[in-house]
């Protein structure tokens, strides 16, 4: 086996392979032997094909399987030969049966990035300090209210703010009746700005039985794309008004909210706890966030183009993901595929470069996932789905596969965990006074 | 026969003309039952660049065929083997 490698870039390798005569042909020879013995052609017997017929009907066919074949028999013992560590699947190229019987072919790999780890430990970064403040669980009583409020259908009063209208309603747009934007006994939350903002100003002051038609005029950045940016007239009836019958805040309506509060107090107390967890989850976020920036900040060195333009790849897929859920795809959206690859590209690059050090990190700490960090993580998973642990356990019990970036995120968060306690604290004020913008930088 | 193009029809590819070809050079052709030796060699020559020695020809009949309870007969055909003096013919590269 003739292996030469030479460097394109700094972590680029083309590697063109040579195969010898003898080992490719007698490769060949046994598939021929194969497609000899099973095909059946009109005008001969099974098996009785002559070697010239079959070379011609089959010689594309055979050598691009020979081809693969040799690829991947030969491909790890030349990497391994000439001491590379690659990061992704190669590229395989010009796989070719020459006439002198040899066979070759030319893989483009990246390889693994040389870095020495800067200072990681002890990184300083600012924690934020959780605080709640009055207001804030007043803001989630009074929503709790309004969600929990009994409505009671009004006949003889207009819309106003705060009531639920049931309508029907058809868009048109140009004059043109428009199909997605119709419906039948559709609650809208006045004053909620949930539907359009727009929308609910209108039907205020309209009474139970009432027609009208309406002009909206949509804002360009409407979550809707369908809608955005356009000047839709509405034809809407209101069908009925309900208003809602607020609850008093009192024990009475914590006990409607679960019957596991005895007292508003108590009520009260859990939210607290709630809104400090989520704040606390928050800041842990941004803590990480802080410490990945800090280390992306101390290592700079170049990574795999192929990891990223994989990264970026995968980010588009998200995009496209959830652009599906709600019935489009990039192209309806009105999105350019290299414009969001281009504007990906960065945070593709820092992932990938992220990941690179937190390996490096896990490989000099020695961390691992051990059994418990499994079993962790599986009961994680097990309460998102609502599964039983040893049914998630079965699950990626079987293959291997699956559970490799399962491992890596476990990994990954044990990694930042290190990073964390080890890091060096310092507070900062509160954490809406710090905001995300050292992190954008 | 006017007309050398409407001699052969096309190839016999079989496991005896395989053989033959291999062994005797010889190519096997259907062609059309109304043509002789002459104008197949004639035919030959003129879409091959070959040599023809010699042709020898066999009258088939049609198969047997039934559709139902309907018989019939497929066409009577005949095959020429044309042994070659120079030249080859490959029919993988021709067709």
């Amino acid at each position: 086996m003739d292996v030469v490698v030479e460097k394109l870039a700094d972590l680029t390798r083309k590697i063109t392979i040579t195969l010898p005569e003898n080992d490719v042909q007698k490769e060949l020879k046994a598939a021929y032997d194969k497609v000899q013995r099973d095909v059946k052609l009109k005008g001969f017997r099974r098996g009785k094909v002559p070697r010239s017929v079959v070379l011609k009907n089959f010689q594309q066919k055979v050598e691009a399987e020979v081809a693969e074949k040799l690829v991947q028999d030969t491909y790890f013992s030349a990497i391994e030969q000439e001491k590379i560590d690659p990061v992704v699947h190669p590229e395989i190229s010009e796989p070719r049966f020459k006439d002198d019987g040899t066979f070759s072919y030319v893989a483009m790999i990246d390889t693994k990035p040389e870095f020495e780890l800067q200072g990681y430990k002890g990184l300083e970064v600012e924690k934020p300090v959780v605080v709640v403040s009055d207001e804030e669980i007043a803001a989630e009583l009074e929503s709790l209210r309004v969600e929990m409020a009994p409505l009671r259908s009004v006949d003889d009063r207009s819309i106003v703010k705060g009531d639920v209208a049931v309508v029907d309603f058809q868009g048109f747009h140009n004059d043109k009746p428009m199909k997605e934007v119709k419906n039948e006994n559709f609650s809208v939350d006045v004053g909620s700005g949930r539907i359009s903002p727009e929308f609910e100003e209108k039907l205020v002051g309209m009474k139970k039985g009432e027609e009208a038609r309406h002009e909206v005029e949509f804002p360009a950045k409407y979550p809707n794309p369908v809608l955005a940016g356009k000047k839709v007239t509405f034809k809407v009836k209101v069908k009925d008004v309900k208003e809602r019958l607020l609850p008093e805040l009192d024990d009475e309506f914590a006990k409607d909210v679960g019957s596991e509060y005895k007292s508003l107090a108590e009520l009260k107390t859990t939210i607290h706890d709630r809104i400090v967890k989520q704040k606390e989850e928050k800041a842990d976020g941004d803590l990480t966030d802080r410490i990945m920036h800090k280390l992306l900040e101390n290592h700079t060195f170049p990574v795999p183009i192929r990891l990223v333009r994989y990264e970026v790849e995968e980010m588009i897929k998200s995009t496209e993901k959830s652009l599906e859920q709600n019935g489009l795809d990039l192209e309806s959206a009105g999105i350019n595929r290299e414009e969001l690859a281009e504007r990906n590209r960065a945070t593709a690059e820092k992932r990938v470069r992220g990941d690179f050090i937190l390996k490096k990190i896990a490989e000099v700490e020695a961390i691992k996932v051990n059994e418990e960090d499994m079993d962790r993580g599986f009961k994680r998973i097990g309460d998102q789905y609502n599964m039983p642990v040893a049914q998630v356990k079965e699950y990626f019990g079987g293959s291997r596969d699956d559970i490799l970036p399962f491992v890596n995120e476990l990994l990954n968060e044990k990694i930042l965990a290190f990073l964390r306690a080890e890091a060096k604290l310092v507070d900062a004020p509160d954490v809406m006074s710090v905001s995300s913008e050292n992190i954008e930088a | 026969m006017k007309n050398v193009y409407n001699v052969l029809k096309g190839p016999c590819l079989t496991e005896k003309a395989a053989l033959q070809q291999e062994t005797d050079n010889k190519i096997v052709f259907k062609v059309n039952p109304d043509s002789n030796k002459i104008a197949i060699k004639m035919a030959v020559e003129k879409m091959f660049p070959v040599k023809v020695k010699h042709v020898n020809v066999a009258n088939m009949h049609g198969k047997q065929k039934r559709v139902g309870k309907h018989t019939g007969f497929r066409n009577d055909w005949k095959k020429a083997y044309v042994t070659l003096s120079e030249g080859q013919i490959n029919f993988a590269d021709e067709l």
